[in-house]
């Protein structure tokens, strides 16, 4: 289930799978207020929700 | 000129063996363990593999990273365009329990329920203004289950309605009319429907009782049973402090034995009992977050059974030990005005459930027509881990993304401000539980057990 980086005696324990490498696409996305400009679209990646509302039905989760 | 990244978050756990260190970085999307002599490489930045820590974003180029941190930032927000939404109704604050942590117990009900007209208004909102989007309905209160005639008829017609839009229903009860309204709620796709025990019988009835006394425990059980059995999804919440996270393995026990956790059906959470306004009868059985969990890895720690009614998430830790990969960094962790939306019978429209019929925080209208208030909208929109300020220079705010805003206002007067979580604390805790074995032994300490082992 873990994978064991052995690299130059480095016994770091992984603990992330590892990624194969995809071409990056580039591709211009909206632009907010708050950023930069010239920015490139990588993979997806999942998120998990912080936040009881997204997963449940819940009262005040989120606020716990 | 590199530098290890800002978002990286290193700290000690306690392991089977002594102690680890976890190194998390929540942009990058990689976490790893290592031991002290590791730690202390990194720490004097003469660590041997710099390529490896180059590849799994540790170390940076800190002009690279901010990209990055842009790049990641626009992706969530243009995932969470598309997220789905959900809709709190709530058709009144009345409740027949008498919780001792209520919430809502200082709100002041309109008695009644809503009228069709009201309901049809609150449908052509969803229709009109929210056409397009992926969307489902949860019914919410007080206790949106309520036996009377007037509540019954309401509660058919919305359910009705929704499923005529082919809206999910979810339902927030305290589960003590369940058994009798499962029928009529199924006339919608159910998405799941949550009560809430607070522990084995005389623990819960001493919390969750009637109002003007009465025990709830049974009632709810057989509720629950009942759901389980048609097929519906049941997410069980236990609101936990001092006084009933003793009694959790006993709950764990009850389910475990009614078969509940076998069900496919069946999810739990935990809710931490805190102040909320005003709502605390007993303040001193009250825990921090991070209390809450500490005693609640010790609970486990004795009481291993628990794992099998609710596995906590310490944040990443149980999604980095289920799939083995980070998930994405969190820049907002408050659905309010983006993700969430709440509405009541008289007719407002509210930010989340924690605002919901608190006087001056509504957001808008609904009926009798349909009224926003923009700018306070846009403040709840805009918040985020870049707009507040003691969010952008915090290495752990892609996990905790900011917290709760009405938490952070009932603290601190503005949503504009954070609700902080303990996320290294509770990680230290969620990895000594997930990855007890820490890391591997080094070369050196095989050695050395090589000779404890052979014969003198």
């Amino acid at each position: 289930m873990v994978v064991q980086q052995q690299t130059k005696g480095l016994k770091m324990k992984s603990l992330t799978k590892k990624k194969s490498s995809k071409p990056v696409e580039k591709k211009i996305t909206k632009i907010s207020d708050k950023l930069g400009k010239g920015l490139v679209q990588t993979e997806r990646k999942p998120t998990e929700a912080q936040c009881c509302a997204k997963t449940s039905a819940t009262a005040v989760g989120c606020h716990d | 000129m590199l530098a290890l990244s800002r978002y990286n978050i290193i700290s000690r756990f306690e392991t089977g063996k002594g102690s680890s260190y976890f190194l998390v970085n929540p942009l990058s999307g990689h976490a790893d363990i290592l031991n002290e002599e590791e730690h202390q490489k990194l720490l004097n930045g003469n660590f041997p593999d710099q390529q490896l820590l180059l590849e799994k974003g540790y170390l940076v180029e800190p002009a690279q990273e901010q990209a990055r941190f842009r790049e990641a930032y626009l992706r969530f927000t243009e995932d969470r365009d598309k997220d789905e939404l959900q809709i709190f109704f709530v058709p009144t604050y009345a409740c027949n329990f008498g919780c001792t942590y209520c919430y809502q117990s200082e709100y002041q009900p309109e008695p009644g329920w809503p009228t069709r007209e009201k309901i049809d208004a609150f449908f052509s909102y969803l229709d009109r203004e929210l056409a397009g989007k992926k969307k489902y309905v949860t019914l919410f209160g007080g206790e949106p289950l309520l036996p009377s005639k007037s509540a019954e008829a309401g509660v058919e017609y919305f359910v009705e309605e929704a499923a005529k839009r082919g809206l999910e229903l979810a339902v927030v009860t305290n589960g003590f009319y369940l058994k009798e309204r499962l029928g009529l709620l199924m006339k919608a796709k159910i998405r799941e429907i949550q009560v809430t025990l607070d522990g084995p019988a005389e623990i819960h009835d001493r919390r969750r009782a009637l109002k003007g006394g009465g025990p709830t425990f049974d009632r709810i059980v057989e509720g629950v049973d009942a759901a389980l059995e048609l097929g519906v999804p049941i997410n069980l919440r236990v609101v936990v402090d001092r006084e009933n996270l003793p009694h959790l393995h006993r709950l764990a026990d009850i389910a475990i034995a009614r078969g509940w956790t076998r069900s496919a059906k069946f999810k739990t959470q935990i809710g931490r009992n805190y102040e909320l306004y005003t709502c605390q009868q007993a303040p001193g059985k009250l825990q921090t977050r991070l209390e809450l969990y500490q005693e609640l890895y010790q609970e486990i720690l004795k009481h291993p059974q628990i794992m099998e009614f609710h596995r906590p998430a310490f944040h990443v830790a149980k999604f980095l030990f289920d799939h083995q990969e980070l998930p994405g960094p969190v820049f907002d962790s408050c659905p309010g005005c983006k993700t969430e939306w709440a509405f009541d019978y008289s007719g407002k429209i509210y930010p989340c459930t924690a605002m919901v019929g608190k006087q001056g925080e509504d957001v808008g209208t609904y009926y009798p027509k349909v009224e926003l208030k923009n700018d306070a909208i846009s403040s709840w929109q805009d918040r985020d881990v870049l707009s507040i300020s003691a969010c952008k220079s915090c290495p752990v705010a892609l996990i905790c993304g900011g917290g709760c805003a009405a938490i952070a206002k009932s603290k601190q007067g503005t949503i504009g401000s954070p609700d902080c979580r303990p996320v290294r604390e509770l990680l230290e805790i969620g990895m000594s539980l997930y990855f007890p074995e820490g890391t591997p032994e080094t070369e050196t300490e095989k050695t050395n057990d090589d000779t404890r082992n052979q014969c003198c």
